[in-house]
């Protein structure tokens, strides 16, 4: 199970360091960016509320952190040893109340329980110990997505001979594996809708690998220097092999 | 976090970019309440630039506009804050905690000012 740990300062200019630890662990976990920052957002302002209120009198204090990563769930663990403050004990603000009677308080624990799965709060005689947990779309746990594509990829065809990767795509594939064996010819209309599938996968962290790529086709990558952008490998098997050698990591 | 700061005739306005959290918010307060000092009640916050809000944040615009709305020119007039140009994290925030009710939100600075 991947995890990592990081001990900080409980000062304000720690958020920065912190928000970099949280970025490793949402990067691990391939979150989506809007899921990453979610995480981002309820991790602050957990961190906020220690340094603010855990710590209010006291100017040494830290903060350890820790993520783990298991069965599609990030786990953030945040431990002080200030006052024992419970951020589940405060009352969620009246998000409905007009301008005039509006709190300006509680909206950090608020946002925290909006923006997790669970927010669960422990202390003992030396330490709190707050733990947020959010599942995710394990990207991992999906099977990698094979086509295999006959035909050319120029002007007139690509749309059509790219249209199952691009229906993958838009259900959210994340991990696509595009044989090439059967397909003949590669002009430059092909290369550039296998750039845009490359694009949309990296966009979400997720990988295009090609395989079978015939001795003219392979040239045109070679020629447009593309052999060193995309995955390229001789056989499905192989590439099959760096998928999984990949996720295992 | 960056703050400019233009004075128009209207109101004054405050382009706020890059992160709004608590290790930020205290500038962003006390900028407004520099404002306030000059009895500048009218002010427009352009938040197109802005990256990211946490409750610090939130906390210090709610508590501006109170101030900016408790001056009062006539019965009809007075002060207030308003927005300009939410990202969409941004206005997302705003959704969960109930602030899109909370201000008047115009798509462009241009807009927001011309609104006073």
């Amino acid at each position: 199970m991947p995890s990592a740990s990081l001990t900080v300062p409980a000062q304000l200019d720690s958020l920065a360091v912190i928000s970099e630890f949280v970025n490793s662990a949402t990067h691990r976990a391939q979150m989506s960016e809007r899921e990453a920052w979610q995480v981002q957002l309820a991790v602050d302002e957990a961190a906020t509320n220690i340094i603010q209120h855990a710590y209010a009198d006291v100017a040494t204090g830290v903060i350890q952190l820790k993520w783990l990563i298991d069965a599609g769930e990030l786990q953030i663990t945040l431990v002080d040893n200030g006052h024992p403050f419970d951020p589940t004990q405060v009352p969620a603000p009246d998000i409905h109340s007009p301008f005039e009677d509006r709190q300006a308080g509680g909206l950090g624990i608020y946002l925290m329980h909006k923006l997790m799965d669970t927010v669960a709060f422990d202390f003992d005689a030396t330490a709190n110990t707050l733990v947020l947990r959010k599942r995710f779309a394990e990207p991992n746990a999906v099977a990698v997505q094979r086509f295999a594509l006959d035909g050319r990829l120029d002007a007139r065809s690509t749309t059509t001979t790219l249209a199952p990767v691009n229906v993958a795509l838009a259900a959210g594939a994340r991990t696509i594996l595009i044989d090439l064996q059967q397909v003949t010819f590669l002009s430059s209309s092909g290369l550039r809708a296998l750039l845009l599938v490359r694009r949309e996968l990296n966009e979400r962290h997720g990988v295009l690998t090609l395989c079978g790529l015939q001795p003219q086709v392979e040239e045109v990558f070679a020629m447009t220097g593309f052999s060193q952008v995309f995955e390229i490998f001789r056989t499905a098997g192989d590439a099959l092999a760096s998928i999984e050698s990949r996720n295992s990591a | 976090m960056e703050i400019t700061h233009k004075r128009m005739n209207r109101a004054d306005l405050l382009s706020i970019s890059g992160r709004l959290d608590a290790m930020h918010a205290p500038e962003l307060k006390q900028k407004i309440e520099e404002l306030f000092a000059e009895g500048r009640y009218r002010i427009v916050l352009d938040l197109s630039a802005l990256e990211y809000i946490a409750s610090p944040g939130l906390r210090v615009l709610i508590e501006a506009r109170k101030k900016a709305r408790d001056w009062k020119l006539t019965d009809l007039e007075g002060g207030d804050i308003r927005l300009a140009g939410l990202p969409d994290r941004i206005r997302e925030v705003f959704d969960l905690t109930g602030f899109t009710s909370l201000f008047e939100i115009f798509p462009n600075a241009t807009e927001a000012v011309g609104s006073f």
